[in-house]
């Protein structure tokens, strides 16, 4: 009887495992593709085109097997499935966690194919202090943040590229700098301490690098003041508005202006944002503790522009790109990334000002229309217009490098703030 | 192509399956495998597909040569000929740069290697048609007039480009008109899904912790990275290596005598529970047996074996399998570590070994073999030496020992479950069920929803791969 029975099993094993095989492999060809991934905020791999130095190269069988995999059936559901294993295979219990993201490095930028640039110099040297600007995501309790490590000599260098542009435009242009510290840095409790680099010593010391007429903006110390506010988020690398705020203040003592108070301007909020931290670790304490976006509506009345590489030329829109939403929350600021928009006010005062900035600049920017008559922001990485004729044509008097600790200790970053001069 | 891939699982294989069981005709089913075999090759490097069917044709021809002349000194040119030509082929596409960096070291030359890159399995065929030019050369076995059948023995792709070696004598009757059943083909099925686990979701989550503090290609380390670790991050960081090259090696090895058995094949075992071995000799009785039954065969026995100079043979089988293992230094060092120890035992230590108390032994064994894993995994000496270094320090890293004891209770059971399977505990279960009939049919009725179960985990974990999110860029 058994011997039969064991037989029969046999056929069960071998018809479940090839069926499974077999209706996988007729899903996965048959079933609708996508093209883009918003929780990974990237395009999946297509399909590649025939080449013979690709095929003898072996890279287009790469490329069908990333393909592959990026359009596995229920791809979503397998990730989170396979979250959800990874997470039980040990002790989930202790207060921190410590995520080495392979693919979270700003290379990701310099490997990115949707965005034809160059980077116009010559690689930045590295310094090789440990672990320069490799990023490590720390979640502690439900908050996660990012590991600051950069190195002093790639911090100088990020100096003496704001040195050559004062060079080139003082007098005329006064130039400002911001380091915008990193959220763990007011967070660090005496046990974690070790875990990055102190952010103080390093803004220190990128400003001592600094040509004495450059105005540094101590935000790093105004922020703290604020420590126990909502300054960052928990789930994204960015600041709140509210944190740029206090850097505003900073940066209002220092250019000798007065800081609009909050008090009485009405905000709006976008609530249930899992932000890119969440994204890149899929913890599920972040996932149980999402951040609300708040932008605030100035009753000054400001006529806000998108621009191009061509001088002069703006198209005329909407300070806040309202429509953004969950992951993209972020964007609400001046409607993201754009490589640059202009803001007129009515304050005629004669004072100009450039923002040079990466996402970071984003949620500040929006504050100084409250003290300037035109503020134009630049996008580092996607401004690809002739900056220095730019400014002239403006009308520029001020220039404010605005940039968060991490990009101004990477050679990506540097290299395209350098570019913009041509 | 690897096996652990969406694309070998959901495409390849099914379709593989398919034709060859809806082919009646032997010849045919040969066919089949013959195709996908050359598919599944040249799917990482097409370029060599022609490497591998010139070489095959080759000792081919040679073969049938040697028993054509059987007896005379032509026999003894053709093996002669054969075993050049396969180390030729080694030389020049493994080890060109290592024998140019030598010569020019020596010498003071400087000649450039041509650098070709490595074709996939060639140090595993190459080896295949050795031992089958070589056995037909001494009578073993008669040579195979077919050539489709001699490619698909060579080109197999269960074995091809990671081992086992099989030996053709082993499979000798299994080559043409071999019987499939279902019985086989479902125990196939079981240790394929065994032998993915292993590899899947044991070796590719310690990959990634060896890669945090050992270095790998996408995560490059260099000396100050080490300098900044602490003892204990570097112990955790060997031992997981220790189980990442354990689960990856077995689990493929186990990958590739499951596929086989789902067409009829019967390979050999290759792996053994080499971790529970009682002395070093023993390690590599347990671990990955086809190459070294291989060096005992055409090396060790050939040289005279235990009858003369046998530690001059010992050394120059511990050397060769050193450096079969990669074209550096640090693997011959390697290789000649073992060597060392393999020595000491012959001399007075394995007479030791036998007195004391088991455990002593098994504690003897794995001091040596894992701390044996840095050698073979640092291809620069001077990293090499630092890691050592670091290892015996006993020192506090530049961050603490936080993150590692965070990492080490994250993982866990997954942990535990390791070090679980590197000890015989199923065989120990296994042989209890095969005792008893009514045993058996609950484990085979079992066996079926632990495949799903494994097969979904997988699964979940290649998909879990391709996660790759872009934080700072948008689309």
């Amino acid at each position: 009887m058994s011997e039969t029975t064991n037989k029969k099993m046999h056929i069960v094993n071998v018809a479940i495992f090839c069926g499974l095989l077999i209706v996988g492999g007729i899903a996965s060809l048959a079933m609708k593709k996508q093209t883009v991934s918003v929780m990974e905020n990237r395009k999946l791999a297509a399909f590649p085109d025939y080449s013979d130095s690709l095929f003898w190269s072996g890279k287009y069988f790469k490329q069908i097997d990333e393909y592959y995999a990026d359009n596995f059936p229920l791809r979503d559901k397998w990730i989170s499935f396979s979250d959800k294993f990874k997470n039980s295979i040990g002790f989930s219990s202790s207060e921190i966690k410590i995520y080495d993201p392979t693919n979270d490095t700003e290379a990701n930028e310099k490997t990115d194919t949707t965005k034809k640039e160059e980077i116009i110099s010559g690689p930045l040297k590295d310094d090789g202090a440990i672990g320069e600007v490799k990023k490590r995501v720390f979640v502690f309790k439900n908050r996660a943040f990012e590991m600051f490590g950069g190195g002093p000599a790639i911090g100088k260098s990020y100096a003496d590229v704001i040195n050559s542009y004062n060079k080139l435009l003082s007098p005329g242009i006064q130039v400002y700098n911001l380091i915008i510290p990193v959220a763990l840095e007011f967070e660090l409790t005496e046990k974690y301490a070790r875990l990055q680099k102190p952010n103080r010593p390093a803004i220190e010391h990128i400003y001592n690098s600094l040509d004495s007429n450059i105005k540094k903006v101590w935000a790093i110390d105004e922020i703290r003041k604020h420590r126990g506010e909502y300054i960052y988020f928990n789930t994204d690398h960015h600041w709140t508005s509210l944190g740029a705020y206090y850097a505003y203040r900073a940066f209002c003592h220092t250019a000798g202006l007065t800081p609009v108070s909050l008090d009485s301007i009405p905000s709006k909020t976008k609530n249930s944002f899992l932000g890119s931290l969440y994204r890149l670790t899929r913890d599920p304490k972040l996932e149980s503790n999402p951040d609300s976006v708040r932008y605030y509506l100035f009753r000054d009345s400001v006529n806000f522009f998108v621009g191009s590489s061509a001088i002069g030329y703006w198209v005329k829109s909407k300070m806040y790109g309202e429509g953004a939403s969950g992951p993209n929350s972020y964007s609400v600021f001046l409607q993201g990334d754009l490589p640059t928009v202009k803001m007129e006010t009515q304050h005629k005062n004669g004072r100009k000002i450039v923002v040079v900035k990466e996402s970071y600049g984003n949620a500040f920017a929006p504050f100084l229309i409250n003290n300037y008559e035109k503020v134009i922001v630049v996008d580092q990485r996607y401004y690809t217009g002739d900056f220095v004729a730019m400014l002239k044509a403006e009308g520029i008097n001020e220039l404010l490098f605005i940039n968060n600790i991490f990009a101004a200790h990477t050679p990506f970053h540097i290299n395209k703030i350098k570019g913009l001069k041509k | 192509m690897v096996f652990a891939s969406l694309l070998f699982l959901f495409i390849f294989l099914p379709l593989c399956l398919f034709l060859y069981y809806t082919s009646k005709n032997p010849k045919w089913r040969n066919w089949v495998l013959i195709v996908f075999s050359l598919a599944f090759y040249g799917w990482g490097e097409p370029i060599w597909i022609s490497l591998l069917i010139l070489s095959s044709l080759f000792d081919w021809g040679n073969s049938i040569f040697i028993d054509k002349h059987r007896g005379t000194k032509w026999a003894k040119i053709g093996v002669t000929v054969t075993v050049v030509f396969n180390l030729a082929l080694l030389a020049t596409f493994k080890y060109d740069k290592f024998i140019v960096d030598q010569v020019n070291s020596v010498l003071g030359t400087s000649f450039t290697a041509p650098g070709y890159a490595l074709p996939l399995g060639i140090s595993f065929y190459t080896f295949h048609t050795i031992s089958y030019v070589v056995d037909v050369y001494r009578g073993d076995i008669k040579a195979q007039r077919n050539f489709p059948n001699f490619l698909m023995y060579v080109s197999l792709f269960s074995s091809l480009v990671a081992g086992p070696i099989i030996r053709y004598a082993h499979v000798e009757k299994e080559i043409y008109g071999r019987k499939e059943n279902l019985t086989d083909f479902s125990l196939g099925v079981s240790r394929f899904c065994i032998g993915l686990f292993k590899k899947v979701v044991i070796a590719n989550i310690a990959a990634q912790i060896v890669a945090k503090y050992m270095g790998d290609q996408t995560n490059i380390i260099s000396l100050t990275d080490i300098s900044a670790l602490s003892s204990l991050e570097a112990w955790v960081g060997l031992i997981m290596f220790a189980i990442q090259i354990y689960f990856d090696f077995s689990g493929y090895s186990d990958m590739a005598i499951g596929l086989g058995r789902m067409f009829g094949f019967h390979f050999r075992e290759n792996f053994n529970y080499p971790y529970i071995s009682k002395s070093i000799g023993e390690f590599w009785r347990r671990w990955h047996i086809s190459l070294g039954s291989i060096f005992r065969d055409y090396v060790y026995i050939p040289l005279g074996g235990n009858k003369k100079r046998v530690y001059l043979n010992l050394f120059i089988v511990w050397f060769l399998t050193g450096m079969w293992h990669g074209p550096s230094w640090n693997f011959i060092f390697w290789g000649l570590y073992f060597f060392i120890f393999i020595a000491l035992e012959r001399a007075f230590l394995l007479k030791l070994l036998e007195k004391v108390p088991a455990f002593i032994a098994h504690i003897y064994a794995l001091v040596i073999i894992i701390p044996g894993w840095v050698i073979f995994y640092f291809t620069d000496t001077g990293m090499l030496i630092a890691y050592v270094k670091k290892l015996f320090s006993f020192t506090a890293g530049a961050h603490g020992n936080m993150e590692v004891m965070n990492t080490l209770s994250t993982h866990m059971f997954w942990l535990i479950l390791a070090l679980i399977l590197c000890m015989p505990v199923y065989h120990t279960i296994k042989n209890w069920i095969d005792k008893k009939t009514s045993r058996t049919t609950f484990y085979n009725t079992a066996v079926i929803g632990f495949n799903v179960v494994l097969v979904f985990l997988c699964v979940s974990q290649l998909v879990g791969k391709s996660y790759n999110p872009f934080i700072y860029f948008r689309f």
